[in-house]
């Protein structure tokens, strides 16, 4: 591993652990993640799933919000690399197109689409459970490199612990908490899509990149804020009509 | 033996059956199905207000009672924080959340308590409490279906609150726990979307949304993509006879 990159890797770990001292919204934290894993290893795209105790594995954040590649991880409800990882609870890796064509043919098609020809699915595991998988997309054949998998691993043992918060550890009942709590919060920003993409004739994708921005510029959980775009408690047009300017109010933002 | 294919037949079949009924069957069907000696639903418009609108004992109904009067406990805890409240062992842990509701339980015959929001996202309407005499958790499969019971009352109360009739509402609450494996997310976000348009809150967002799939005969999934590809449109005008507009605006 170059010098440089594992530069990049320390700071990537740093900047987590710091979203996970305190105050920090499991969802924007999950989306970060997968942002990680596309700007540290050979991938270009990555997405997380998590149960939903129902039987269904759902969405929680991927490195893009691009609603072709969100239908990509839908289908994987009913078949996918996700899909068969989150089942068995070990790494699933697939290196070409011809391979997943043969293992999940209508997964595979709509890869295609997408142009990706590899894909490998990485367990989020706690002790004997599997409560997810991530997802990593790549538009070259072959597979990641041991060291990048190794890394990989790690990010979603960070999500893993993210989802689960440090008081959670000595509860087991905790788990199911947590994990209804985060798939609500990510209900709650679809909600809120929906508004801000209304009021302001924006796609999804820039509905949330709004409503990312805004949060972060103000210092507001993610959750919340769409809590409060849904519930009318704050005036949607902030998010709407006000260029980046928001940074001249709040120093503290980078 | 809790069979959860058996338990979701059930909880569909009670979910189409009747409008307002619909809760209390399904109450009745997780007392006889899971491992709980009762079970009842409190539907909330904030922490301080609510009604119990079923209790399957005296049991189920005094702990209601008592948190109503209190205003503290895991039903309390479930509806202001969104997530469930899994309570172990009543008896033993005094939860700092709730002292004074825990020292009254235990004066009860309840041990453990499971207390489930129904809710999709910001909608919030109510509570499914579940309690047992004997201490401990769900295991993961009766939890799985405490989760889907509570889905099911949810769908039952929205049409209930939306006044959807029994003719074009039946079934529907059944739809979503048999439609399939799927995220709803674009259902999410049209909920939204709808909210602008016919400038409705969030649950009656949606229940013009599931009238609309129904009375068309369409699945709520196809309806939302519909809504968010800017195909239909649920203007304020035309919402009000629940009819929405084609091919509007963009």
């Amino acid at each position: 591993m170059s010098s440089e990159r594992e530069q990049v890797l320390a700071e990537a770990f740093v900047g987590l652990a710091d979203t996970l001292v305190a105050g920090y919204d499991v969802i924007d934290m999950l989306h970060r993640l997968t942002e990680v894993c596309v700007e540290l290893l050979a991938v270009d795209a990555a997405g997380m799933l998590l149960s939903d105790q129902r039987g269904n594995l759902q969405m929680m954040a991927s490195s893009s919000e691009s609603s072709r590649l969100m239908e990509l991880f839908q289908l994987q409800n009913d078949e996918g690399p996700c899909l068969d990882c989150y089942r068995s609870g070990s790494p699933v890796v697939s290196v070409d197109r011809a391979d997943a064509a043969q293992r999940w043919p209508r997964f595979a098609a709509q890869a295609e689409l997408e142009g990706f020809e590899s894909v490998h699915a990485l367990p989020l595991r706690l002790r004997h459970e599997t409560i997810g998988a991530l997802n990593l997309f790549g538009g070259q054949q072959g597979a990641l490199p041991p060291g990048d998998l190794r890394v990989a691993q790690a990010l979603a043992d960070v999500a893993t612990i993210s989802i689960l918060q440090e008081r959670a550890v000595h509860r087991g009942e905790m788990l199911a908490e947590q994990l209804q709590a985060a798939l609500n919060s990510r209900v709650i920003i679809e909600q809120a899509k929906g508004v801000l993409g209304e009021r302001g004739q924006l796609d999804m994708d820039q509905a949330f990149n709004r409503l990312r921005t805004h949060a972060r510029s103000n210092n507001r959980r993610l959750s919340e804020l769409a809590r409060a775009v849904v519930e009318g408690t704050i005036d949607a047009s902030e998010m709407l009509d006000v260029l980046p300017v928001a940074k001249a109010w709040d120093p503290t933002v980078g | 033996m809790f069979d959860l294919d058996t338990f979701a037949t059930g909880l569909a079949g009670a979910a189409a059956q009747e409008v307002d009924g619909g809760a209390a069957r399904i109450c009745e069907l997780c007392v006889s199905s899971l491992p709980v000696a009762g079970a009842a639903v409190a539907v909330m418009a904030h922490v301080n207000r609510r009604e119990v609108v079923y209790a399957s004992d005296d049991v189920a109904n005094e702990l209601e009672e008592l948190q109503f009067s209190l205003g503290e406990g895991p039903c309390v805890e479930a509806f202001g924080t969104g997530r469930p409240v899994l309570v172990a062992d009543l008896s033993l842990v005094v939860d700092p959340r709730w002292p004074i509701f825990a020292a009254a339980a235990a004066r009860t015959t309840a041990r453990a308590a499971y207390a489930l929001p129904l809710q999709i996202g910001a909608i919030g309407i109510g509570v499914l409490d579940l309690y047992r005499v004997r201490g401990g958790l769900l295991d993961a499969t009766q939890l799985t279906g405490a989760l889907m019971a509570a889905d099911a009352i949810l769908w039952s109360l929205l049409r209930l609150r939306a006044g959807v009739g029994i003719d074009d509402g039946a079934a529907d609450g059944a739809r979503w726990l048999t439609e399939g494996r799927r995220s709803h997310t674009a259902v999410h976000q049209a909920t939204g979307m709808i909210m602008v348009q016919a400038g409705v809150d969030a649950e009656s967002s949606l229940a013009r949304l599931r009238g609309f799939a129904f009375v068309n005969e369409k699945l709520i999934d196809e309806v939302a993509g519909e809504v968010v590809a800017r195909r239909l449109r649920f203007d304020e005008r035309a919402a009000d006879d629940g009819v929405p507009t084609s091919g509007g605006g963009h």
